[in-house]
């Protein structure tokens, strides 16, 4: 062995772990900064304070309704940008996102019906949203195999599936008259008005997702070989293909049912994460849950910011930022994605 | 780190006689019979090559063998046991396979790819251990690899890249090692070398080795025994030496071609 390599390899371990306490401490900090953004502010300590040890009326206003708009946009970034990797991995397929590709928005539509038609079904509204995020999942993969998955052609019927799903979304809020709260915030993507009830839904589903992924990591990186490379290794190809997808597009359904159709988060996010710290997922998976969740806080949290008192959905604020980051990677790598 | 680089993989169980035997095998693509009733015992110890022309079912009957389809009638058998019935990662554990033209997604280092090579020995809870780091720095020493660790795959030249694939495959220490065209594509000097590591890899090791070979001198030189296929029919087996004769390549390859003993051996005159 070169006597380098083991130097080498703790070289690489430091870099990586040092990412990681940097991207944790700018979580804390933003955290703090997403707490005190608004009319009312509580610093650190007063924060501390007033949570555990005596009763601090501004501190409770904060903890009721700020406190859970902070968690459920950290929660749904992290989903968000897992789903993300997955997707990628099971389509070998950089920019596979749930958003783009109409996962997001097939779960959006079956959020809306099931809000709108059994609004005492609340708790369950995310399976309802799952079941439509598997229908959309399916119609794209269906639609786009032809022997092999194309990158290009998953992306083109991951458009005309989204557009449906949209399309059939607008047609059920139009009929409803649009004044459902619930249908309209699942709609934009936007994180206002969220309870404790909510992180609690939320948390659940995610962590389940979350776990179920920490089993997935040496299935997600053979996938990066050939099928039949990956079957002579005793690994069952469609197996693998099929639970990484179903954690997927859960995380993505459960996000949406929440906080709404947010889109090209789980692009943006694993493409950063992969120029910092690798494409091996177990590594690039805990870094995507990192890097998810201070992304759509920071977008959420700037969204609340840049027009005060006006607020500006996340949802919205991704599509600004993403959609010439996606135009930008199409034309990069023009040569392998087009085939 | 003292690694002892030369030290031979740890031998394979020795429990029942090992043995590949092919069985009245048919395989079909709809009413297009590929392969009829081909029955074939791989000789354990040996380098066995395929040859046979375009559509003759030689690669149809490597995928047979690789587990990627599933015959319709007949039987393969290792050890006794119809392949059918041997999980893929049981199976993985005994016969190795390199695939022709393989490629990998993404920037993935040589290490790692290497390193995939494990696979069929881990286990949710059973991760690698300082035998699978021994094995895959083995690997990549004798496929001289090694150099190339931490290079991404995609900056690799053809040779090296069937050398990784092959160390893979070494990594996964099995008693069977399977080739679909291991030198097609390559340069004539890749090709030398993938063809000299390979019968190395038997010699020293005993792997027995069955690949598909498209150069019939190849075959000749670096094999101990041939499969010869015409139409899904087994037309000729035996000691290349021995078989391989104008009438023979005629009845291959539809094409007639001059066969010449020098003192180095026998040649076929390819043009």
């Amino acid at each position: 062995m070169t006597p380098a390599a083991p130097a080498r390899r703790r070289t690489a371990a430091l870099r990586t772990t040092l990412l990681f306490a940097a991207l944790l401490a700018a979580l804390i900090v933003l955290f703090f900064i997403a707490v005190n953004v608004g009319s009312l502010q509580v610093g650190p300590l007063q924060l501390i304070r007033g949570l555990f040890i005596a009763y601090d009326p501004l501190v409770s206003t904060v903890f009721d309704l700020r406190i859970p708009r902070v968690i459920i946009a950290a929660l749904a970034g992290a989903a968000l940008a897992i789903s993300g990797v997955l997707l990628q991995a099971v389509m070998k397929n950089p920019i596979a996102d749930p958003g783009v590709i109409g996962v997001s928005s097939g779960a959006a539509f079956a959020a809306v019906i099931a809000t709108a038609t059994f609004p005492l079904l609340y708790f369950f509204t995310p399976l309802f949203a799952f079941a439509g995020g598997l229908l959309a999942f399916a119609l794209v993969y269906g639609l786009s195999w032809n022997g092999g998955l194309s990158p290009l052609r998953i992306i083109l019927v991951g458009v005309a599936i989204n557009a449906m799903f949209t399309g059939l979304t607008s047609v059920f809020t139009s009929y409803s008259g649009g004044n459902l709260s619930g249908v309209a915030a699942i709609v934009d993507g936007n994180i206002a008005m969220k309870t404790w009830g909510d992180v609690n839904t939320l948390f659940w589903y995610v962590l389940i997702g979350l776990v179920a992924c920490g089993f997935l990591t040496r299935r997600a990186n053979l996938l990066a070989l050939e099928d039949k490379t990956m079957r002579s290794l005793g690994v069952s190809v469609n197996k693998s293909r099929l639970l990484l997808s179903f954690v997927a597009v859960l995380l993505a359904s459960i996000a949406t049912a929440i906080v709404g159709v947010i889109g090209f988060l789980g692009l943006i996010v694993p493409h950063i994460a992969r120029l910092l710290v690798g494409s091996d997922h177990r590594v690039l998976i805990p870094f995507c849950i990192a890097l998810g969740a201070f992304t759509l806080l920071l977008a959420d949290t700037l969204g609340r910011t840049i027009a005060a008192p006006y607020e500006i959905a996340s949802g919205v604020l991704m599509a600004v930022a993403g959609g010439p980051f996606f135009i930008f990677l199409l034309r990069r790598d023009r040569g392998s994605y087009a085939s | 780190m003292p690694v002892e680089m030369d030290a031979p993989p740890a031998p394979a169980p020795a429990a029942a006689p090992a043995c590949m035997e092919i069985r009245d095998l048919s395989f079909s693509y709809g009413s297009n019979r590929v392969l009829s009733e081909i029955s074939f015992t791989v000789p354990t110890g040996g380098v066995t090559s395929i040859l046979g022309s375009n559509g003759s079912g030689k690669s149809t009957l490597f995928y047979l063998m690789t587990k990627n389809l599933r015959p319709q009638s007949g039987q393969i058998l290792l050890d006794g046991r119809d392949i059918r019935n041997i999980r893929a990662r049981d199976y993985a554990q005994q016969v190795s396979i390199v695939n022709q033209a393989n490629t990998i997604n993404g920037d993935i280092t040589v290490e790692r790819i290497v390193g995939y090579g494990r696979t069929p020995f881990l286990t949710m809870i059973r991760r690698p251990g300082p035998e699978d780091e021994r094995l895959v720095e083995w690997a990549m020493q004798i496929t001289d690899v090694r150099k190339y660790r931490d290079k991404p795959f995609s900056q690799l030249s053809g040779g090296q890249r069937q050398r990784v694939w092959i160390a893979m495959a070494l990594a996964q220490n099995t008693r069977y090692l399977l080739l679909d065209e291991p030198t097609t594509y390559l340069d004539i000097r890749y090709q030398v070398e993938i063809l000299r590591l390979i019968r190395r890899l038997n010699e020293e090791f005993g792997t027995t080795i069955v690949m598909v070979l498209h150069d019939m001198n190849q075959a000749l030189h670096y094999s101990d025994h041939l499969l010869c296929l015409r139409d899904g029919h087994v037309i000729a087996q035996g000691c290349p030496h021995e078989i391989l004769s104008p009438e023979l390549i005629t009845r291959l390859y539809d094409v007639e071609l001059r066969v010449l003993n020098s003192e180095h051996g026998r040649f076929v005159l390819q043009i």
